[in-house]
């Protein structure tokens, strides 16, 4: 087979390119907290010898007349000593025009991607292979265990295919327009970068909480999220938009098993009318059920076909990419804030070969806020610990305050991180 | 480690109130050798202020400009129009501005851009000048070098192969240009057609020397 140095973005990412920008980052950030200090050479390294075997990430992004694509990047990458505001707009010409970047601080190593190159689990599999590199390059002697993936082989080209379109199938269930949503929103930063507060709970904890509530982690996660959107932004005020709607990634690598490194996740929309007074009790089993309807394959299978059907459209196919960026651009500016009030995205348990666990004490995932999205909370479970990530564009911590408050009052262990972005220096 | 008793939350932090209250924090244990997880920010950084004072100072200028020369030019020569010059002259210093000197595109497409404003630039500076010196020699002329530029450009440079198709493009919209030029106005044709001619040469040596280049970078840059 030919050596490919392009490829056509794939069907979540066409929309990145043309609405991204200062007020939309759209990326989302790995962290690892080591053992030992990290060594920024050696990391260097590993990034740039992991890039052989990830073709996606050695790439950088192109206008193409039609569309948008990823083409070969041959400069070398370079990592970056962690800022402040790392979840912030990558600068793609100072990055040697590579769409993620890698941070490092003190025992820190953070993976940083724009959203048009992967999605969270394909994210979180690069991650994992440049952790592995490292410590090798480190000279510690881990077996990867086929927890993570080593080497080149014929059969890596599974891990650049869009598989949108590949496990494409007609399927038409009718899925209901959003009508207009309830937004969180505050008092803006009159300074760049989101307020960061996660919250660390004990795995085996928050499992047995959600089992009293008749629900997984994550229905349980969502439906706290509704509650306390519900309590912070709905309750005893006077709203005119009611209908809360949270947006949950579902990862569709399990599904249709799956390499790609590339976007492959749909979404969850969990909505619903707040009418009424609710309680925790009544929140969870709402996003239960919709969580429950929302992953029925058929649904997904439409939410797929809607999507890919639009990008098969051969009107839409010819319009040139100048035209198609305009109009997302004005599509977005008066639609991008009806998409959703929330967004919870939790890419599940990390594991990690033994060997390779011993120097990583914690791993953490965050998802930059944007305009339109501004209150996210990322998930992530690392050795019998769940991290929530709190993401914010504003001052206020109402939010985060109804969410954690609830878990400890539930009993829960909770240590809480921040970055005190509202603090006045 | 601190801890919060109105949260009920252990704090891992140097600050000492609660990121979620704002109350102060119990040290729980005193610690020697702490990491601290977030970065704060740093001081320095404040939003860049994006209100284009600029931008809509010149949108003003501009706009004044074209009106001032319009009502002039309306109320004192109304059989003589030359205020759309004016109009095509700020359009210009758009383009220069904006798009030339500004904007990250790149240096092909700006320079293609540039040729297209300065082409109408001295399309209506000629209608002005009542003599037609603009379509008889000055466009051919650009023509001609603009095709030579390009053809050198492919022999020398050193990244030829990533400019096969754009200079392909090129080509052919010269090719065009010229031949709208012979086969529509009755102009001074002789140096349109030695332009038509030399440009259909370099078009067809490089569809015939670059074929496999130019198809697959055509197969990456227009693909459906």
């Amino acid at each position: 087979m030919k050596k490919r140095n392009w490829y056509p973005l794939d069907n979540a990412a066409k929309i990145f390119p043309a609405v991204y920008g200062e007020k939309r980052p759209y990326n989302f950030c790995f962290s690892a907290l080591l053992t030992e200090k990290v060594e920024p050479e050696k990391l260097n390294e590993a990034v740039n010898n992991i890039l052989s075997r990830v073709p996606t990430f050695k790439t950088r992004l192109k206008r193409g007349v039609f569309w948008y694509y990823l083409e070969e990047n041959k400069k070398p990458f370079r990592i970056s000593e962690e800022t402040g505001d790392y979840l912030a707009l990558i600068d793609f010409a100072e990055n040697n025009d590579y769409l993620f970047k890698v941070y490092y601080r003190e025992y820190k190593i953070s993976l940083v991607v724009f959203h048009a190159l992967s999605d969270g689990n394909g994210g979180l599999e690069v991650f994992k292979q440049i952790l592995l590199e490292y410590f090798r390059l480190l000279g510690k002697k881990i077996d990867a265990g086929g927890l993570i993936k080593t080497g080149v082989s014929p059969e890596n080209y599974k891990e650049s295919t869009d598989n949108y379109v590949s496990n494409y199938k007609k399927a038409r269930v009718k899925i209901k327009k959003p009508k207009k949503l309830a937004h969180s929103d505050g008092t803006p930063f009159d300074y760049d970068g989101f307020a960061l507060i996660t919250a660390t709970l004990q795995a085996d904890q928050l499992k047995g909480l959600s089992k009293r509530f008749g629900a997984t982690v994550t229905e349980f996660l969502s439906g706290l999220y509704l509650y306390a959107f519900y309590r912070c932004y709905l309750k005893g005020q006077n709203v005119k938009n009611r209908n809360v709607c949270i947006l949950v990634p579902v990862d569709m690598r399990r599904k249709y098993s799956s390499e790609s490194l590339r976007n492959y996740s749909l979404f969850v929309r969990i909505t619903h009318f707040f009418d009424r007074d609710y309680t925790l009790e009544e929140c969870v089993k709402i996003a239960a059920e919709k969580m429950r309807e929302g992953l029925d394959e058929k649904v997904l299978d439409s939410i797929n076909h809607f999507n890919v059907s639009a990008e098969k459209n051969v009107l839409l196919k010819i319009v040139p990419l100048f035209l198609k960026d305009l109009v997302l651009r004005i599509g977005y500016y008066f639609e991008g804030e009806n998409l959703q009030s929330g967004d919870l995205s939790n890419v599940g348990l990390v594991d990690l070969p033994a060997e390779l666990a011993e120097y990583v004490k914690d791993i953490n995932f965050s998802i930059s806020a944007s305009h339109t999205s501004k209150q996210l909370v990322g998930a992530v479970g690392y050795k019998g610990k769940i991290n929530l990530t709190f993401t914010r564009y504003f001052k206020e911590n109402g939010f985060e305050r109804e969410f954690i408050g609830v878990l400890a009052e539930s009993g829960l262990d909770i240590v809480v991180k921040s970055n005190y972005w509202e603090k006045k220096l | 480690m601190k801890y919060c008793k109105h949260c009920n939350v252990k704090v891992d932090s140097s600050e000492n109130y609660c990121p979620l209250c704002y109350n102060y924090l119990e040290e729980l244990e005193p610690e020697t050798d702490r990491f601290e997880y977030y970065l704060g920010r740093d001081g320095g950084k404040k939003r860049s202020a994006s209100n284009h004072f600029l931008l809509k100072l010149f949108l003003y200028i501009s706009v004044c400009i074209s009106v001032v020369c319009f009502t002039v030019n309306y109320f004192t020569e109304p059989h003589m129009l030359w205020s759309p010059v004016v109009f095509v002259s700020v359009l210009y210093l758009w383009i220069l501005i904006g798009h030339t000197i500004l904007s990250k595109r790149s240096p092909f497409e700006k320079i293609f851009f540039q040729f297209v404003g300065l082409v109408v630039l001295l399309i209506f500076l000629e209608r002005l000048s009542m003599r037609a010196w603009f379509l008889d020699y000055v466009l051919p002329s650009i023509l001609l070098a603009a095709s030579s530029v390009m053809a050198l450009i492919s022999l020398i440079s050193k990244r030829k192969n990533a400019l096969v198709s754009t200079f392909f493009v090129y080509y052919v919209l010269l090719e065009v240009v010229s031949l709208i030029v012979l086969l529509v106005t009755d102009v001074y044709s002789v140096l349109y057609l030695i332009h038509a001619v030399y440009n259909g040469l370099l078009l067809l040596g490089t569809v015939i020397f670059a074929y496999r280049i130019l198809k697959a970078d055509i197969a990456k840059k227009a693909h459906l």
